[in-house]
């Protein structure tokens, strides 16, 4: 019992960190939160889903169609709305508001074109489980475990090896000098936005997948928000392992305790991390958390 | 007369409504140490930021070989001018290396990259010994260094260095003057800014001082040092 809640809880805690991760991302290079990252998830998956339904298109082709939509989304946020805040000068908050805005379109576009409903992919693996001595897991939850690691890893690489990597730590240590290195930042905040977006995107298809799909799904974001901040925010690694013990936490305390307990103990989580180490678990120091 | 690498001509340049740089013009020839002198808001930091693009001038040109220098920071390091921004403007969060490996982050050149970093640690051998650390915990003289190594890790014709002496104690200040001596021998033009003209003198070509953003004075290195009332107002 104990090990399946754990594997059940770091499976659910990689999906929150594909999403933390982006926001981290993001929150690093721009200094806002972007509360319309979890929307953007949201919108790849009801993308995958109407393919999937309405179009009965193949399934993997519909799912890879749905990543890529929530990448071409979360760009296109940054250049209709970001950009243009930015390009002005307008202080930081200004990109939370404008970000709450968008996010709030997107859930009542949502709910507009798509509907109010709940609705499900056509089941293709959630009763499958694999037994493993005592411990039966979910064929889903394997997937979405290999899956969020595989994209984690490559994150990881990316960041801290490549030379796009260094580039976009450069950007996210300080824009200015990075321009003054040769560094062409707009490129780089649309491509840390085309990254966030992707994976974002899975995190939608895969909650898609495993629960339901429905216009508010994006609120998963405040999750990761609180992953953020529980592993320091703008920090891509403590997000990783702030999702993940978020997610170990919400499944022990549905699985012993009760399930609408869960939030009670994420928020209480938040609280406690806020007075103890505002700064995070891996964080790097900053002041305001906007 | 030498090849002219950096022509500036009549750059005038303002601060919402008041102005910082009025009809200014300058001009760099290959090879050459030329220096930028005047004392604090005199508008030398105002122009290396017209001339880097981080900043929009309101009227004048700025030509590098000839041609109109571009007006995006990052195609103006393409063009071959680098600077070693006021404040240093290290990356405090990466290591030293990671520093100059930005610095070094236009070129392909591999083998060339890692040839000019073996030759950027013996003029800095400070720089070698902490190459893990990160910026921010260096000492203000290495981060000086390594802004100007930064500078030059991207192979420029022309290299521009805002106040290198800035808070540093004399003996480093030596040192650094030292080097800057020494990438000019290896054919790097620099345009230099200073608060600290007797030293910057000593080692320039030639110069100008600038007040209320405005050129005062320009002229050789020797003519200037020469200068009596320029020596009783900057030089002190």
């Amino acid at each position: 019992m104990f090990l399946q809640q754990l594997i059940n809880g770091i499976s659910v805690g990689g999906i929150y960190a594909l999403i933390a991760t982006g926001y981290a991302l993001i929150y690093s290079l721009l200094g806002f939160s972007n509360w319309a990252h979890g929307e953007v998830a949201m919108f790849g998956a009801y993308i995958a889903l109407t393919l999937v339904t309405r179009l009965s298109s193949p399934f993997l082709g519909a799912l890879a169609f749905g990543i890529l939509a929530a990448g071409v989304a979360s760009v296109l946020n940054e250049k209709i709305a970001y950009k243009h805040i930015r390009d002005k000068g307008s202080p930081t908050m200004f990109l939370m508001i404008a970000a709450m805005g968008i996010s709030t379109t997107y859930q009542n576009g949502a709910m507009v074109v798509f509907g109010p409903k709940f609705q499900m992919f056509p089941s293709m693996f959630d009763v499958t489980t694999i037994q493993l001595g005592s411990v039966s897991i979910g064929i889903l939850d394997v997937i979405s475990l290999i899956t969020s690691a595989i994209a984690l890893i490559l994150l990881e690489l990316l960041v801290n090896k490549s030379k796009v990597g260094l580039g976009i730590r450069t950007v996210a240590s300080n824009s200015y000098t990075a321009s003054l290195m040769g560094i062409n930042i707009n490129r780089y905040f649309s491509l840390v936005f085309l990254i966030a977006g992707l994976l974002a995107g899975s995190a939608g298809v895969l909650l898609g997948l495993k629960y339901s799909v429905y216009p508010t799904m994006g609120n998963v974001g405040l999750k990761a928000f609180i992953a953020s901040v529980l592993g320091g925010l703008g920090s891509v690694r403590g997000a990783i392992i702030g999702a993940i013990i978020i997610g170990v936490l919400e499944t022990f305390v549905s699985g012993y305790l009760n399930s609408g307990l869960r939030d009670l103990f994420t928020f209480g989580l938040l609280i406690l991390i806020l007075l103890i180490k505002p700064s995070g678990l891996m964080g790097v120091d900053v002041e305001d958390k906007a | 007369m030498g090849q002219s690498l950096l022509k500036v001509d009549n750059l005038s340049a303002a601060y919402g409504g008041i102005k910082a740089l009025n009809n200014v013009s300058i001009e760099i020839e290959e090879g050459k140490i030329v220096s930028v002198l005047g004392s604090n808001g005199a508008g030398k930091t105002t122009l290396l930021k017209c001339i880097c693009a981080a900043m929009k001038p309101t009227g004048g040109t700025i030509s590098f070989r000839g041609k109109p220098l571009p007006n995006k920071p990052h195609e103006v390091v393409k063009a071959g001018l680098t600077h070693a921004p006021e404040g240093r403007q290290i990356l405090a969060n990466m290591t030293v290396m990671d520093n100059l490996m930005v610095g070094a982050y236009l070129r392909n050149d591999k083998a060339e990259v890692k040839k000019d970093l073996e030759y950027a640690f013996t003029l800095f051998p400070r720089l070698k010994e902490r190459q893990k650390q990160y910026g921010g915990h260096l000492s203000g003289g290495e981060q000086q260094m390594l802004a100007i190594c930064r500078a030059l890790m991207a192979k420029p014709s022309l290299v521009m260095l805002d106040e290198p002496s800035l808070g540093l104690a004399p003996i480093i200040v030596s040192q650094i003057f030292d080097i800057i001596k020494e990438l000019k021998k290896n054919g790097t033009s620099i345009l230099l800014v200073e608060q600290n003209a007797y030293k910057a003198l000593s080692i320039s070509d030639s110069a100008y001082v600038m007040s209320v953003g405005s050129i005062v004075k320009q002229g050789s290195a020797e003519e200037l040092l020469a200068d009596k009332s320029l020596t009783e107002a900057y030089l002190g």
